[in-house]
């Protein structure tokens, strides 16, 4: 008679399929399930499967995160200016900037606007000085008949995303 | 198939295609206009609409038309500082385009007498250029798809 002894493989198997799966949770989403475990499992609590997004294994009802996002310290609408940006802006409004300045500012607050708010390379956008996007188009006509037709509290420059003038030489 | 009509034919001024052109600058809200009326060298080279001189800035900003800061790619690869608006140019020599004519782009920048009419606006006409005989025609036209 040969004796039969389970290898080190069907062991492991025996193991993975008799066993309660161990999850690996990192400290976030213990948290994450204790806080969704608490909002919809309580008892007496009825789950409305309508309109909900499955992520994972617990439901993310998306019209009921209603609490408003607030950023203290700086607002989410306009883009993180580097500190040269900032520097160059606290100086204009002491005094005009040279044209050497002006165009740094620009290019600096243009190619942080663009990573920001994701923009297209090629399209003409209307930005604020300190980074906020005022209109974007596909073209320079289009983007000039958008801007004329309004009025601005800020001072406004356009630009063509991905490149270092709006227009000018081949 | 293509079909063109007849804008201008003329001779070069100083080895270079010249046109005289009627551009204008209105404000939307009061309907104030300005007209820049000057010489203009049809540029290949220029990606943009039309281009002049600065000093039109004062006229522009006088009936209360906003300009725009930006940059404008020169010759040699660097940018330099330049002011923008909506303009519209309504005649090449005694063409007059339908109203209120071709929207473009108004740079203003540098000093030049002379103003650029750029690829932004050449795209609009088919424009043959006899070199050897210092001549050019501009028509306007579109291709159509052979069938």
């Amino acid at each position: 008679m040969i004796a039969v002894t389970p290898t080190e493989t069907t062991l492991k198997k025996e193991e993975l399929t008799t066993e309660r799966p161990l999850l690996l949770m990192t400290t976030i989403e213990q948290e994450n399930h204790e806080f969704i475990g608490h909002q919809y499992l309580g008892l007496g609590t009825s789950i409305d499967t309508q309109d909900i997004f499955p992520l994972r294994d617990y439901p993310l009802q998306l019209k009921d995160n209603l609490h408003e996002i607030r950023a203290h310290g700086f607002p989410l609408n306009y883009p993180w200016l580097p500190p040269n940006a900032i520097k160059l802006l606290n100086k204009a409004k002491k005094g005009p900037l040279t044209e050497k300045e002006l165009i740094t500012l620009m290019e600096l607050v243009a190619e942080r606007a663009s990573a920001h708010f994701q923009l297209d390379a090629g399209k003409f956008a209307a930005l604020t000085f300190r980074g906020r996007v005022v209109e974007v188009s596909d073209t320079r006509v289009s983007l000039l008949k958008k801007l004329q037709d309004r009025r601005y509290q800020e001072q406004i420059f356009v630009w063509r995303i991905g490149f270092n003038a709006f227009s000018g030489r081949l | 198939m293509s079909y063109e009509q007849h804008i201008l034919e003329s001779h070069y001024t100083q080895g270079k295609p010249f046109v005289s052109a009627k551009v204008v600058v209105v404000n939307p809200e009061t309907l104030r206009q300005v007209t820049i009326q000057k010489d203009f060298w049809i540029d290949t080279g220029f990606d943009g609409g039309i281009h002049v001189a600065q000093f039109h800035k004062e006229e522009i900003t006088m009936i209360g038309v906003d300009l725009w800061s930006g940059t404008i790619g020169v010759a040699g690869g660097a940018s330099v500082a330049a002011h923008r608006c909506l303009a519209y140019l309504q005649q090449i020599d005694d063409h007059e385009f339908p109203m209120p004519g071709i929207e473009a782009e108004l740079i203003l920048q540098g000093s030049d007498r002379h103003g650029l009419l750029g690829l932004d606006i050449l795209k609009y006409w088919i424009i043959k250029f006899d070199g050897p005989n210092q001549f050019f025609k501009i028509a306007s036209g579109s291709v159509q798809a052979k069938k």
